[in-house]
């Protein structure tokens, strides 16, 4: 269903997107795709050294579903700007659930487009990330 | 206390070729099995000639992008200073302005815009922000990526 500028509200809901847990597995991959290799999230020891009790989740897994919500909404081209401020640590078994909301609908150079708020937080509502979205309808 | 030498300093170029398995590599770690990061001919069924990169791609050229000079962002942090184990990542942005796909290869340069200390309940720390701008063979900006790290002590 293509969101439409005509009839979307400030205020409407997105459709949320609720994730499996986060595995050792899943930050294992994230790592070799993505290039971070910061021991922190895949090796226990360097976890506990860093003062987290073990390893943590890159933040950019967290953002990534975040992204994955937003482009279950809108076509990847339609997204003009992303942003998120990363506000908690997610550990394996974390199950992260993100949603989001319109906050604004504007025009720029004709084109009509939407502000989206949107935050992750985990099973226990511990917030991990929270931001913002703007895409064209 | 990180080097202050480096505000405002550019790292050397970024060198990133955009491709297929890359991308999917990046969805499948998500576990986002959105056809249109994985399947070409649904990518082409919905107007793309070709699969489309995830929203947090660009992130990639800063870490995969580096050059033996050292552009990848945590190596940077070392070099500045900072412990491995100690840093955080704050806050990413990113404008877009044509999705990523495979074929582009993509340069930019990742600029240290400011470095600030904060004094937190837990000790000081120091909030490096970048910058960056990737443009693809034709020249075209592709993407503006911004990101703050947190360097802890």
């Amino acid at each position: 269903m293509t969101p439409n500028y005509e009839t979307i509200q400030v205020g409407d809901a997105l459709p949320s997107l609720s994730k499996p847990a986060i595995t050792e597995v899943q930050l294992v991959r994230y790592s070799g795709a993505s290039g971070d290799f910061n021991p922190i999230h895949t090796v226990h020891q360097a976890g506990v050294d860093s003062g987290n009790g073990g390893v943590i989740t890159h933040g950019m897994v967290i953002m990534g579903f975040v992204g994955q919500m937003i482009t279950n909404w809108v076509r990847p081209d339609q997204v003009r700007k992303f942003g998120v401020r990363f506000t908690g640590i997610s550990r394996p078994g974390d199950e992260i659930t993100v949603t989001g909301k319109v906050i604004e609908k504007f025009m720029v150079n004709g084109e009509p487009r939407v502000r989206c708020e949107v935050e992750a937080a985990d099973q226990a509502g511990q917030r991990k990330v929270k931001g913002e979205f703007v895409a064209a309808l | 206390m990180l080097d202050q030498s480096y505000i405002g300093k550019k790292l050397p170029t970024i060198r990133y070729q955009v491709d297929a398995s890359k991308i999917r590599e990046l969805a499948g770690a998500l576990g986002d099995d959105n056809p249109l990061f994985h399947d070409k001919a649904a990518a082409q069924a919905a107007g793309y000639d070709d699969i489309v990169a995830p929203l947090t791609f660009p992130t990639l050229f800063r870490f995969w992008g580096g050059t033996a000079a050292g552009a990848e962002t945590r190596s940077l942090l070392q070099q500045m200073g900072a412990n491995v184990l100690r840093i955080l990542h704050g806050e990413e942005e990113y404008e877009y302005f044509s999705p990523l796909q495979p074929g582009d290869d993509i340069s930019g340069e990742l600029e240290i815009l400011s470095i600030d200390r904060k004094e937190g309940s837990s000790g000081a720390m120091d909030m490096v922000k970048t910058q960056a701008t990737y443009r693809d063979q034709n020249g075209d900006v592709k993407a503006i990526t911004r990101a703050t790290m947190v360097v802890r002590w």
